[in-house]
C-alpha cells in the first residue's frame, strides 16, 4: 500500500534494503485529508443520511416531551425535521456568509477555504438540527484564522461582528475540533492552481503569458465556487484546480493536458527528460480553435513513430490510459462543482429552513408560535403579540423576546443577516 | 506500528467514543509540566505499549485553544516519519485535550551533558543522519520546525532519534506573508532571525542543525549568547561578521546594525577547534553554518554530502550510547 | 663452572647458570609468583574468543588462578604440576595456534601505532604548508590592494603600463599559490582517505577494543549506504529550471531587498507551488477508497 511506502522506512541508518523511492502521490496519501476526509460519492451520501437520521431522532425525542409554559405539563409537539437537502442548503447559505465575513476581515484565501472546509466537515458528523450553522460558522472562521496563522484575537473578532460575545463564539470551538477528529490541516486548490499556472508557462511556452494570466484569474473565480461544493471530499486539490480551470477555459486546459500527459510521457520514455518543447506543436496551436484538427494530425504522426518503437507501446498505452482516467476524473469534478447540492439557496428558502431549524433545536418555541398564530387574528391585544407580529417579519431565524439570552442572539443575528 | 485508533475515521458520537478511546490509555505518573501542558507517562492498554500523554490545559488561553496546541496537533497529524515523534491518538476529556505520543525517555541534551558517555565520530554521524532525515521530511512538506535544539531531539529506547515539539512550527510563507523573527531558542537562532528577517525559509532549521552538530563534537554549546545582542557578537566572533560581500543585502534587514567586524575563521582554526573532525566533516558543518541563508545547504544537499559516505559508517541506532537509568 | 648439585642438604635439584635470572622484586614471594604466572600463562593461553560465553571464560580464569596460587604457596605441587602437564599435552595444537594469533595481534597493533604516527606527522606537515600558503596569499592580497589603490591614484596621471605589469605578476603569483593550496588540500583529503582504508584493513581482536571502523565491519549484513534510505522523491513531474514569470510576486520580491537577505528565493516558492500541483494528482479517490 502506498502509505506504507513511507511508513516502511523503518530503521535508522541505511543498513536495510532501500525501497524504490517515493512519489508525490505517496506524499499526498499520508495527509489526513486523504486518510480521513476523502470519500466516494456513496460514502458521502451514506454519512449524510446517517447524520440526518440521528438529527431527526434527537429532535423528535426532544419534541416528545416539552414543557408547555402555559399548562406546565409535558406534552409532545409537532416539529418538522429537516431533509438532507434542506440541511445542505442552509449550510451553503452560511458558508457564503462566512466568505463575506472573511472578506471584511481581509483574510487570505487560505483562511476562507479552511473555514468552509471546517464547516462542511462539522456537518458530516453533526446535524444542523443539533447545532445551528450561524453559530458554528462564526467559530469555524475564528478557528480557521488561528490555524492558518492569521490570528485575530477573540475580542477583536467578536467586536466586529454585531453583538456576539467571546463566549458565544468560543463555546463551540472544542466541539468543532473534536468533530474534525483533530485534523486541522487542509490543502486547498488555490496553490495547486498557481502551480499549474507556472507549469503552463513551461509546457506551452508559445502561449502569451498574459493570456495565461487572464485565464488563471478566471479560473480562480471558479475555484472559489468549487470549495463550496462536495468536490473537496471527492477529489484531490490538483484535480479540483484543473477541473475549475477547465470549466473556465476548456480549450486551453485540454491542450495543456494533452501536451503534458500524453506527449510528455512519450518523450520521457525516449529521453528521460521531464518536459519537452514541441516547437511544431506550438506553432500550430496558438490561440485559435482551428488548431485542434492540426494538432490531431501531428498526434497521429507521433503515434506512428511510436508504433515503430516496439515495447514502448505498452508503457504508452499505460500513459494513454492514465490520461483518459485523469480527463474522466476532471470531468466528474467539473460536474460536482456545479451540482445542485452546492447551490446557494434563495433568501426565502433560507428563511424557511432557518425557521424550521429554530424549532428543531428548541421545540418549546412551538408553543409561542401557536400563540402567535392565534394572536395574529386579534392584533394589538397584548404586548407579546405586538412583539411577535414584529418578529414575524425578521424571520430568517424566528425570534421570541421573552425567552432567555439565546434568543437575543438570534434576534441580533437575524438583524445582521437582513443587512 | 499500531494503527491509529480514533483518528482513523469519523466515528460515532461524542461521549461514547471518547470513553472508548480514553479507557484504552492509562495515565500513570506525571513526568513534566510546561506552560501549556502537563505530561504523563502511561500505557496503551490494547498493546501494552508505553506512551506519553500530553494533557493540554484549556481555559488558560483567553482566545480559546492555545496556538502551540493547535500547531502540534496540526503538524503531527500530517508528518508521519520514523525520525519524527509519532502522534498516536488524541482524545478530549472534561474539556481538556490529551495528545497521546510515543514514549521517548531521553533527549540529545541529556546525552551531551552526561560526560561519562563517550561519543565516537560514528555516533555523531548517526544522530546527524537521523536528524537530517526527519528534517528533510518536514521541509519537503513545506513545514518549518523553528525550534530545533538538542532538547527537542528525543531518543527512543532502540536508539532512534526523533524530532519533537512542533509547537512553533509553521508552513513556509508565501511572498506576501510576514513571519515573526522571534523564533528558535536563542543559541540555535540563525543570523537572519537575529537581524529580524520576516521572510525566512527552511535555512533557519539547517542553521540550528549545524549548531547542534558543533555541540555534539564539542560537548558544550557552541554559540551561547547571554542575550539577543550578545548572541550576535558570539555568533560573529566564532564565524565571522557578515558583510555585503559575503551576504548580499544584509544591511537591508530590519534588525541590522553595525557590529564589530570579526574575520571569518580559517580552516586551520576550525580544525583546531574541532579536533576530531575530518575534512568532509568540516566541509559539511561550514556549509550548514553559512551566514548567508542562500548559501546554506539544504537537507537534500546535506544528506548527499561526502561526510555520510566516508568512513566511519554511521552507527546502527541499536548500538548508540544510551543513558542507563539509575534506578527504577 | 658447569652444572652442580644444589648445596642445600635436602634439595637435589641440578643448578645451571642459565636458569638463574635477575631479581626484579624485593619480595621473593612476588617474584616467585610472577615467574609461575608467566610459565602457566604460556600454556594456558586461551582467550575470551575461544569460549562460548562469559561464564565459561571466567571459570577457565579461575582455574588458572587456582593453579598459580597452589604452585606459589606450595600446595598440592605434584598434583597441580601433573594437571598442567596433562593439559599441555592434550592442547598442544591449540596452544600453538593461540600463540600465533597473539603474536600476530601484537604485530598488527604495532603496525597500527606506526601508521597513526606517520599519518599524524604527514597531516601536520600538510596543514602547516597550507597555513603558510594562506599567509602568503594574504600578503599578496594586501599587496594587490595597495596596488589597486596606487592604480586609482595613478590613473589620474595616465600612467598605466607599469601597474598593469605589476598586476599581472601579482595575479600570477596568486594563482600559483592558490593552485598549490588546493593541491595540498586535495592531498590532505586523500591522505585521510588512505588512512581510513589502511586502518580498516588491520583487523584486531584486541581485548574488546571498540574501534568505529571495526564496528562498521561487524555490522551484518553489509548493505550499501543510502542517505535517504529510499525515502526520496526522485522524478520531478515539472521542470525545475524554467524561468517562471509572475508579475505580482516579482515586483514584490524585487523591490524589497529584504527578501534576498532573508534567503527567500522566489524560485523555491515556485517549486513549492509546482509540487502542490502534482501532489495527489494521480490519487483517484473513487478507486482507492
Amino acid at each position: 500500500m502506498a502509505a506504507s511506502a513511507l511508513n516502511g522506512v523503518v530503521e535508522g541508518t541505511g543498513n536495510e534494503k532501500p525501497s524504490k523511492g517515493v512519489t508525490f502521490d505517496d506524499l499526498y496519501r499520508t495527509s489526513s485529508q486523504y486518510r480521513i476526509w476523502s470519500f466516494t460519492k456513496d460514502e458521502l451520501l451514506a454519512k449524510r443520511i446517517e447524520t440526518n437520521k440521528r438529527g431527526c431522532q434527537i429532535t423528535l425525542a426532544k419534541a416528545s416531551k416539552v414543557k408547555n409554559p402555559h399548562t406546565l405539563m409535558f406534552e409532545s409537539v409537532d416539529v418538522e425535521t429537516l431533509t438532507i437537502e434542506e440541511e445542505l442548503l442552509l449550510i451553503n447559505f452560511f458558508a457564503r456568509k462566512a466568505v463575506g465575513l472573511a472578506n471584511m476581515f481581509k483574510m487570505p484565501s487560505q483562511v476562507r477555504g479552511t473555514a468552509i472546509s471546517f464547516l462542511k466537515k462539522f456537518y458530516l458528523v453533526n446535524s444542523v438540527m443539533e447545532y445551528h450553522p450561524k453559530n458554528i460558522m462564526l467559530t469555524c472562521l475564528f478557528l480557521a484564522a488561528k490555524v492558518e496563522n492569521y490570528f485575530i484575537s477573540i475580542n477583536t473578532f467578536s467586536k466586529k461582528i454585531n453583538n456576539t460575545t467571546p463566549e458565544s463564539i468560543l463555546k463551540y470551538e472544542y466541539q468543532i475540533i473534536k468533530s474534525l477528529h483533530f485534523t486541522l490541516m487542509v490543502r486547498h486548490p488555490f496553490r495547486s492552481l498557481y502551480g499549474f499556472y507556472l507549469d503552463l508557462q513551461d509546457v506551452m511556452p508559445r502561449v502569451d503569458k498574459n493570456v495565461i494570466g487572464k485565464s488563471y484569474d478566471k479560473a480562480r473565480g471558479v475555484v472559489n465556487e468549487a470549495i463550496m461544493s462536495d468536490a473537496i471530499f471527492l477529489f484531490t486539490p490538483p484535480q479540483i484546480s484543473l477541473a475549475a480551470w477547465r470549466k473556465a477555459d476548456k480549450e486551453l486546459i485540454d491542450r495543456y493536458l494533452k501536451k503534458k500527459f500524453l506527449k510528455e510521457r512519450k518523450s520521457k520514455i525516449k529521453n528521460g527528460l521531464v518536459s519537452i518543447k514541441e516547437e511544431k506543436e506550438d506553432s500550430a496551436s496558438v490561440s485559435d480553435s482551428g488548431s485542434v484538427t492540426v494538432k490531431k494530425e501531428k498526434e497521429n504522426e507521433n503515434d506512428e513513430k511510436e508504433a515503430e518503437d516496439g515495447d514502448e507501446n505498452d508503457s504508452e498505452d499505460e500513459y494513454r490510459k492514465n490520461y483518459q482516467k485523469l480527463l474522466e476524473v476532471i470531468e466528474n469534478c467539473e460536474n460536482t462543482i456545479i451540482d445542485k447540492n452546492s447551490r446557494e439557496p434563495s433568501i426565502d428558502e433560507a428563511k424557511l429552513i432557518g425557521k424550521k431549524v429554530h424549532f428543531c433545536i428548541n421545540p418549546a418555541k412551538t408553543f409561542k408560535r401557536k400563540r402567535e398564530d392565534a394572536d395574529a387574528e386579534t392584533p394589538g391585544d397584548n404586548s407579546l403579540s405586538v412583539n411577535s407580529a414584529a418578529s414575524k417579519e425578521h424571520s430568517s431565524t424566528a425570534i421570541d423576546l421573552s425567552e432567555a439570552t439565546k434568543d437575543t442572539e438570534d434576534e441580533q443575528e437575524s438583524k445582521r443577516l437582513k443587512v | 506500528m499500531t494503527e491509529v485508533v480514533s483518528l482513523s475515521g469519523p466515528e460515532q458520537h461524542d461521549d461514547e467514543s471518547t470513553l472508548k478511546v480514553s479507557s484504552n490509555y492509562s495515565k500513570d505518573t506525571k513526568v513534566g509540566e510546561g506552560t501549556y501542558a502537563v505530561v504523563y507517562v502511561g500505557v496503551q492498554k490494547s498493546s501494552h505499549r508505553k506512551i506519553a500523554i500530553k494533557e493540554i490545559k484549556t481555559g488558560g488561553f483567553k482566545d480559546g485553544l492555545d496556538m502551540s496546541a493547535i500547531r502540534e496537533m496540526k503538524y503531527l497529524q500530517e508528518l508521519r516519519h520514523v525520525n519524527i515523534i509519532e502522534l498516536i491518538d488524541i482524545y478530549s476529556e472534561h474539556n481538556g485535550l490529551n495528545l497521546i505520543l510515543e514514549y521517548l525517555p531521553y533527549d540529545l541534551e541529556m546525552l551531551i551533558k552526561d560526560k561519562s558517555i563517550i561519543f565516537t565520530p560514528a555516533n555523531i554521524k548517526s544522530w546527524m543522519l537521523m536528524t537530517l532525515r526527519g528534517l528533510h521530511h518536514c521541509h519537503r512538506n513545506f513545514i518549518l520546525h523553528r525550534d530545533l535544539k538538542p532538547n527537542n531531539l528525543l531518543l527512543s529506547p532502540q536508539g532512534v532519534l526523533k524530532i519533537a515539539d512542533f509547537g512553533l512550527a509553521r508552513s513556509l510563507g508565501a511572498p506576501n506573508e510576514e513571519l515573526t523573527s522571534n523564533v528558535v531558542t536563542r543559541w540555535y537562532r540563525a543570523p537572519e532571525l537575529l537581524f529580524g528577517s520576516k521572510h525566512y525559509t527552511g535555512a533557519i532549521d539547517i542553521w540550528s542543525v549545524g549548531v547542534i552538530f558543533a555541540e555534539l563534537m564539542l560537548r558544550t554549546p557552541y554559540l551561547p549568547g547571554a542575550n539577543d545582542m550578545d548572541q550576535l557578537i558570539v555568533t560573529f566572533r566564532a564565524l565571522g561578521s557578515p558583510t555585503e560581500a559575503n551576504w548580499t543585502n544584509v544591511s537591508k534587514l530590519p534588525g541590522y546594525n553595525k557590529i564589530n567586524i570579526y574575520p571569518p575563521p580559517t580552516r586551520q582554526e576550525l580544525r583546531n577547534r574541532f579536533s576530531a573532525a575530518t575534512e568532509s566533516t568540516l566541509d559539511l558543518i561550514c556549509s550548514m553554518l553559512m551566514l548567508d541563508p542562500l548559501k546554506r545547504c539544504t537537507t537534500t544537499e546535506a544528506l548527499l554530502s561526502k561526510y555520510f559516505v566516508e568512513s566511519p559508517r554511521a552507527t546502527d541506532p541499536k548500538s548508540l550510547p544510551k543513558i542507563v537509568p539509575k534506578n527504577k | 663452572m658447569g652444572p652442580t648439585k644444589c648445596p642445600y642438604p635436602n634439595c637435589n635439584k641440578i643448578l645451571r647458570k642459565n636458569k638463574f635470572k635477575k631479581q626484579i622484586f624485593d619480595d621473593l614471594n612476588i617474584e616467585k609468583e610472577c615467574d609461575i604466572r608467566k610459565k602457566i600463562l604460556e600454556i594456558y593461553n586461551k582467550q575470551e574468543s575461544n569460549f562460548k560465553n562469559l561464564n565459561e571464560y571466567n571459570k577457565y580464569l579461575e582455574e588458572i588462578e587456582t593453579i598459580i596460587f597452589n604452585l606459589s604457596h606450595d600446595i598440592d605441587i605434584e598434583e597441580t604440576t601433573n594437571l598442567v602437564k596433562q593439559y599441555e599435552l592434550m592442547n598442544k595444537e591449540l596452544i600453538n595456534e593461540n600463540n600465533d594469533k597473539i603474536s600476530k595481534d601484537y604485530e598488527n597493533f604495532m603496525k597500527r601505532q606506526n601508521l597513526e604516527k606517520s599519518f599524524k606527522q604527514t597531516r601536520l606537515k600538510l596543514q602547516k604548508e597550507i597555513e603558510d600558503e594562506d599567509a602568503k596569499l594574504k600578503k599578496l592580497k594586501n599587496l594587490e590592494n595597495l596596488n589597486n589603490m596606487y592604480d586609482e591614484g595613478i590613473t589620474k596621471n595616465k600612467n598605466n603600463n607599469n601597474n598593469n605589469n605589476n598586476k599581472n605578476v601579482l595575479n600570477q603569483m596568486k594563482e600559483s599559490i592558490l593552485k598549490k593550496t588546493s593541491a595540498r588540500q586535495k592531498q590532505l583529503k586523500e591522505l585521510e582517505q588512505r588512512q581510513q582504508e589502511r586502518l580498516s584493513q588491520l583487523t584486531s581482536s584486541f581485548g574488546g577494543q571498540q574501534l568505529d571502523d571495526i564496528n562498521g565491519k561487524l555490522q551484518k549484513p553489509e548493505t550499501p549506504f543510502t542517505p535517504f534510505n529510499g525515502d526520496r522523491v526522485l522524478k520531478l513531474p515539472y521542470n525545475e529550471d524554467n524561468d517562471y514569470y509572475d508579475p505580482i510576486y516579482f515586483n514584490l520580491v524585487e523591490k524589497n531587498d529584504e527578501f534576498r537577505a532573508s534567503g527567500y528565493n522566489l524560485k523555491e516558492f515556485f517549486k513549492r507551488s509546482l509540487s502542490e500541483a502534482f501532489i495527489g494528482l494521480d490519487c483517484f479517490i473513487c478507486d482507492e477508497k
